[in-house]
């Protein structure tokens, strides 16, 4: 891959590594440290990346296994082996000041969610992922992809009435 | 308090629209700055590597045109530069001066023949 082409389809994803990584690490310098690095280590193996017609995925999938790994550094001094998508902690708590308590309860639904689900809504509706790239990122099939969303959907729809108490919503 | 479904289906997209990050204008620039600065290190790595590389073969060539030259000009012992006609002839010279000494009938003292291992006086009284 050519410099040119480089700048023109892999640089803008800049943006996309640096929100991912945020989300998983919860920490601006942190993310901009990750951006600076997958870019860097994208910049050295150019060449394979010609071999992606579409490499949001890889590059993705690549950004999060090394947040994955900076976690892992952080947590060294645990003994006991942690799954990796339970160190993900999606929802930080971050400086935006106003949040009303609909917001703080729907944040409060996605938490409750297993992590993998979390994963794939926050890929999907929140970064808007296609399937195929969240397939690439977390090495689930597509059709799991589409019923963990459909699920999760309903799910936190099915909350927020319970809460609001709608009778008859449909 | 009631809500409609339509409010939740709000509710939910204005808290994706609040989740999103907020991602820094410059935040390419940082990245390109970085892929620039390792290219930047890459080269000069290269350009010591190369300059380290160079001044060790000009050291190496210039101690070993050092070598050769000392060889070249290294001085033997008087003897050993001579060659054996040589030697010949300077001991036929010496036997002349002996002869010479002999007929002469002053005293003197002559050097017949000097190397680096032996040395020939006549002494005539």
């Amino acid at each position: 891959m050519r410099q040119k082409k480089f700048n023109n389809k892999i640089l803008p994803l800049s943006g996309k590594i640096y929100s991912y990584s945020y989300r998983i690490l919860g920490n601006k310098d942190d993310a901009k440290d990750v951006v600076q690095d997958i870019m860097l280590k994208l910049w050295d193996n150019r060449k394979d990346l010609d071999r992606y017609e579409n490499p949001t995925g890889y590059i993705m999938r690549t950004t999060r296994n090394y947040c994955i790994d900076i976690i892992r550094k952080n947590q060294k001094h645990r003994t006991e082996e942690v799954n990796e998508s339970h160190m993900i902690n999606f929802f930080h708590e971050d400086n935006k000041l106003e949040i009303d308590e609909s917001m703080k309860y729907i944040r409060k639904i996605i938490k409750t969610l297993p992590s993998v689900q979390q994963e794939v809504v926050v890929l999907k509706d929140f970064e808007g992922f296609t399937n195929e790239e969240i397939s690439e990122i977390t090495s689930l099939g597509e059709n799991n992809i589409r019923v963990i969303l459909s699920r999760c959907r309903k799910h936190i729809k099915e909350q927020l009435i319970n809460k609001y108490d709608i009778k008859n919503p449909l | 308090m009631k809500k409609n479904i339509d409010q939740i289906d709000k509710e939910y997209n204005d808290f994706i629209e609040y989740s999103k990050v907020d991602i820094p204008n410059d935040i390419q620039d940082i990245a390109l700055e970085k892929i620039k600065l390792s290219q930047k290190n890459k080269f000069n790595r290269i350009i010591k590597w190369s300059s380290g590389i160079a001044a060790a073969a000009l050291i190496t060539l210039s101690i070993n045109i050092i070598h050769k030259n000392h060889d070249y000009n290294q001085k033997y012992p008087y003897s050993q530069q001579l060659t054996d006609s040589q030697k010949k002839a300077e001991f036929e010279n010496a036997l002349k001066i002996i002869n010479e000494s002999l007929c002469d009938n002053t005293p003197r003292e002559e050097v017949a023949y000097e190397d680096d291992n032996f040395k020939i006086i006549f002494t005539k009284k």
